[in-house]
């Protein structure tokens, strides 16, 4: 009992308590941060690849629409992800300033990240907000343009 | 004293909620993390799907496919002979119909729905002079006209003898060559005209120049005769297989034009003419009776329509199909 002496038990209790808080903490804000840059990361790579894949198919789309007659139709069906690493996005397509430069601007919503993916076409894309999930590219040829609808 | 060590020794059953409120809150973390690499191992799964786009590169090779078959068709029945155009349409429709079954059927194995049918056909002539012979009508006219209100020439060539051309002393203007009487193959629209003047400069060479409405004169494109001929194509504008830049004033005439020859008797040769008009005329012989030149039937061109339906992609499209070496 020499030990004890001089250190009230009430100290020793608290002191111990809080080293214990203090280490915990330390642990979960680490381990928290660590899951939080994780799952950005994961939205933003699955942004990328949706967005890659509306691009493709697009460009896809284009190539296929470029010979249509006037009377002729095409539709093609993409499949993007409805959510990525658990977010809901939106795909906004919007014009360049540079003709037939389209931007795909992926917006999630939590976490807010943000992932943009321009493509070249001969068709103009006209500008439109879709959620992401199936959608359905549709070519206008009497006016030689492309329209993405939600599925 | 003793009392406060036995408390504390009683509580120490109770230590450490701290250690295991952290050590729930750690799981649940690492739970959400596993979560989320879950998520990130599906969008790489995601990223190695095969892509729509397959689907379209497959239709327009349908496509392709179907306008080369129903061409090939076409090009048979130009070739067969001189039917009538009713004969060479309904022949053309029922191979594309027995061609859209077969490969219909073939595609529907991997849950393909295509197929092509035949919409209309223009009915057009193709007028020939193969053998050597001065460019006048099947009666032995000079002027004569060969084509009358054609929208589109799909292939014009002529091979001429360098020896049987006019060789003028006064090449000026317009004028002076019609006065030569030089062979002249005349495009004329009712408001606007382009003469093509075909004459010999010295002793191989032959000339080609063009006049306008005003009858101004073209520098001139130069060949000299191989063999003591000279082809002239007047839809790639080419005299002797170069490039002959007087020529491109042809594509500036709107259509529909008649082309015509004048002073035919002082040029000979041979020469093939593809129009998209039916009409054949009393100045062209019969291709079954041997004579020169001759005018027969053929369909100048196609229009099909193409369908392609697969889960992901549905497309229809109306394309033109050429009947022959032309556009």
């Amino acid at each position: 009992m020499m030990d004890d002496r001089g250190v009230s038990m009430p100290i020793q209790y608290v002191t111990l308590v809080a080293i214990v808080a203090i280490l915990a903490s330390g642990l979960l804000v680490s381990a928290g941060g660590f899951v939080t840059t994780q799952q950005d990361s994961g939205v933003r790579h699955g942004l990328d690849v949706a967005g890659t894949r509306l691009a493709t198919e697009l460009v896809a789309a284009d190539r296929l629409a470029g010979s249509l007659d006037e009377t002729g139709t095409m539709e093609l069906t993409v499949d993007t992800p409805t959510r990525v690493a658990g977010a809901q996005y939106l795909l906004k397509i919007e014009p360049t300033a540079t003709p037939n430069r389209t931007r795909i601007r992926l917006t999630s919503i939590a976490p807010s990240e943000e992932v943009t993916v321009e493509i070249v076409t001969d068709l103009d894309v006209q500008p439109t907000t879709v959620d992401g999930g199936r959608l359905v590219i549709v070519a206008d040829a009497a006016n030689n343009t492309l329209e993405v609808h939600d599925g | 004293m003793a009392s406060l060590i036995e408390h504390w020794t009683a509580r120490r059953g109770d230590r450490g909620q701290l250690m295991l409120v952290t050590a729930f809150a750690l799981a649940a973390l690492f739970i959400l993390l596993a979560l989320v690499l879950n998520a990130v191992i599906y969008t790489e799964n995601f990223a190695t799907r095969e892509s729509a786009g397959v689907d379209t590169i497959d239709a327009s090779r349908y496509e392709y496919v179907a306008s080369e078959a129903v061409g090939t068709a076409v090009e048979n029945e130009n070739a067969a002979g001189n039917s009538s155009y009713e004969t060479m349409y309904d022949t053309v429709s029922r191979q594309t119909v027995i061609w859209s079954i077969l490969t219909a059927r073939h595609r529907a194995t991997d849950a393909r729905a295509v197929s092509v049918g035949l919409l209309s056909t223009t009915n057009g002539t193709r007028i020939v002079q193969n053998n050597s012979r001065p460019m006048t009508n099947v009666s032995n006219a000079s002027d004569w006209r060969l084509v009358r209100d054609a929208t589109a020439v799909g292939s014009f060539t002529m091979t001429v003898n360098q020896s049987s051309l006019v060789t003028p002393t006064n090449t000026t203007n317009a004028g002076e060559l019609v006065d030569e009487g030089v062979y002249t193959v005349v495009f004329d629209n009712g408001t606007d005209v382009r003469q093509v003047f075909v004459y010999a400069t010295g002793t191989n060479n032959v000339t080609v120049r063009v006049a306008n409405s005003s009858g101004v004169l073209s520098p001139g494109c130069h060949a000299s005769a191989t063999g003591g001929t000279v082809t002239i194509d007047f839809v790639t504008r080419t005299v002797g297989g170069d490039h002959c830049s007087d020529l491109d004033a042809l594509r500036t005439l709107d259509s529909p034009y008649n082309i015509s020859y004048r002073d035919g008797a002082n040029a000979s040769g041979t020469y093939a003419v593809v129009t998209n008009r039916p009409a054949i005329d009393a100045d062209l012989g019969d291709p079954d009776d041997g004579s020169s030149p001759y005018g027969e039937r053929i369909l100048y061109d196609a229009t099909i329509e193409v369908r392609y339906v697969s889960p992901t992609l549905t497309y229809e499209n109306v394309i033109r199909v050429p009947g022959g070496d032309w556009a």
